[in-house]
């Protein structure tokens, strides 16, 4: 029974892969951070403020530009149209970046000191493997610290897939054998009363999903608590939630309720990563 | 995630400011209270004569305030996607040609995730294996091209009620594989219709005041933007947000609640097919 419960790599739902950071390591910017999740690896690096011409000019301006180190290759044939589709289907998820890592720096970056100045943003996605958004912002976050721009607070971005619950358990299974005309009803009522499961940073295949219970994927950007306490996080910087696909025909909604359970399962994986940028902190011996 | 207000010749400092000190004042820039929505209206263009130009329908968006996108959905054969291959295809485009005087690069990045957030909003409540003619061999292709004649804030709502205006109802014609089967005609239906609205969020005074449809001025100074998406359970199909101060849960249910009580009248009107008269 607890073996029913791990994910295909071993996890728990409510585990995250592993993590790693490393800071200051390209010295032509002036703050760079590469950070991976399990398999996604991102490099951010920072310059900047620096003078610009802008049309807003009471504050600083900001650029990010987001690329692949592997993109999609050209294809000939039959194949082509559907190869160039998935080409720009990948662009316009390096703009889907771009857009949250833009509204990551706007609402973190204190902006307003430094008039006529542009922060520039450069993010290198070197693998995907699932939860993109919050690898990018946490790597971000990193370079941000690096480069030493004054920051309102710290943030730390955590991904969710949310799935609806198995309909395989021991303890309904003897009521539907038992009761075979009130089984849909039963079946239906269970479904919607039972909450939503979570899974806590999830990989590109269970992003994708398996086209039934798969619900919805969500990425999280919360703040630091003021008070610097350790179980607690400050709210909702920046979010983004999209439901799947071939899910909602099977009966897989996503209410109020079930948005409360991610963002509260999300300020809870963020004490982790808070925990490991202060451990990242400490200097070598 | 929306672009520049149209200020004219004022300076955008300048028309910032004015912007805010009338919300100060509890006004807004086009009169309207603060939970109101623009009630859009769709014209659907009749083009029974020119089928050869494999237009399929063509919807044009507008509000009170200016606001116009038009949207036009062609449809071809094609080969199915190779992931699934029991599913059409179904790709959106979308243009700004009457925005010269803004930055290239921050228009088409603003345009790319446009296009993403529609064209995954809509799969996401249309059964893509309506579009399948055989499986793993033929499919229906279509294209949906929206053009931002004017924009005036809320492009995630505009250009969502567009395309899902369009591709409500759409006649799939009868037409002729290369191979010569004959393909009957088909409806396509929606299994749910999102509906979607921008919510704006200014701190003044110590007090939170929600901004519902935001034009483009006050999204420019708003403190903080929400996208909420939602069918007619009032269920959750998507939902973004973004500010200069986080925020807690209330917040995030209230904004929820408050699309949810518009939804059945831009439900109706979305949905609602009015025609010119020819």
């Amino acid at each position: 029974m607890s073996r029913a419960s791990l994910r295909r790599d071993g996890r728990g739902h409510r585990e995250m892969r592993g993590k790693e950071l490393r800071t200051s390591e390209l010295t032509q910017f002036d703050g760079s951070a590469w950070y991976s999740q399990g398999l996604t690896t991102v490099v951010a690096a920072v310059n900047g403020p620096v003078a610009a011409r802008q049309e807003d000019y009471r504050k600083c301006g900001v650029q990010v530009y987001v690329n692949r180190a592997v993109r999609i290759p050209r294809a000939g044939g039959t194949d082509r149209l559907c190869v160039e589709e998935q080409r720009v289907e990948q662009r316009r998820m390096d703009a889907e970046v771009e857009m949250f890592l833009t509204a990551s720096i706007q609402a973190v970056v204190r902006l307003d000191q430094f008039p006529r100045c542009v922060l520039e943003v450069h993010v290198t996605i070197l693998a995907d493997d699932g939860a993109l958004l919050s690898v990018a912002t946490n790597a971000l976050m990193c370079a941000l610290l690096d480069a030493g721009v004054p920051c309102r607070t710290t943030v730390a971005a955590v991904s969710i897939v949310a799935l609806t619950p198995e309909d395989g358990s021991p303890v309904t299974a003897p009521t539907t054998t038992t009761t075979t005309t009130a089984a849909p009803e039963a079946s239906s009522l269970l479904s919607s009363s039972l909450p939503l499961a979570l899974l806590l940073d999830p990989t590109r295949v269970e992003e994708g999903g398996d086209g039934v219970r798969t619900c919805a994927t969500a990425t999280f950007v919360l703040s630091n608590s003021a008070d610097g306490s350790n179980n607690s996080s400050g709210g909702v910087l920046v979010s983004q939630l999209q439901t799947c696909p071939r899910s909602s025909m099977h009966g897989g909604r996503m209410s109020s309720k079930d948005l409360v359970g991610m963002v509260a399962l999300a300020e809870r994986a963020a004490v982790s990563i808070f925990s490991f940028f202060r451990k990242c902190n400490v200097p070598l011996e | 995630m929306s672009l520049p207000p149209a200020t004219g010749a004022v300076e955008l400092s300048s028309f910032k400011q004015h912007v805010i000190r009338l919300l100060t004042q509890s006004k807004r820039l086009d009169g309207r209270p603060f939970d109101s929505i623009r009630v859009p209206h769709i014209l659907h263009e009749n083009r029974q004569d020119t089928k050869i130009n494999r237009v399929l329908a063509s919807t044009l968006y507008t509000d009170d305030t200016g606001t116009c996108v038009n949207c036009i959905v062609t449809g071809v054969f094609g080969p199915p996607p190779p992931q699934h291959p029991e599913e059409g295809r179904l790709t959106v485009e979308v243009t700004a040609p009457f925005f010269p005087g803004y930055s290239a690069f921050q228009i088409e990045g603003t345009l790319h995730e446009l296009a993403r957030f529609v064209r995954s909003t809509i799969i996401s409540c249309l059964d893509l294996t309506e579009l399948c003619v055989i499986s793993g061999e033929a499919c229906w292709v279509l294209r949906v091209e929206l053009i931002l004649m004017n924009a005036d804030g809320g492009l995630r709502a505009a250009t969502l009620h567009a395309a899902v205006a369009a591709l409500h109802n759409l006649t799939l014609p009868k037409a002729r594989l290369p191979s010569g089967d004959v393909v009957e005609s088909r409806c396509l239906c929606f299994h749910r219709i999102p509906v979607a609205a921008t919510i704006g969020l200014c701190g003044t005074a110590g007090s939170m005041q929600f901004l519902l449809d935001t034009n483009a001025a006050e999204e420019s100074v708003a403190d903080v933007l929400l996208t909420v998406v939602i069918d007619e359970t009032d269920g959750i199909v998507s939902f973004l947000h973004h500010g200069r101060f986080p925020l807690l849960l209330p917040h995030l249910t209230d904004a929820i609640d408050m699309v949810a009580s518009h939804g059945a009248a831009l439900r109706s009107a979305i949905l609602k097919s009015s025609s010119p008269p020819q």
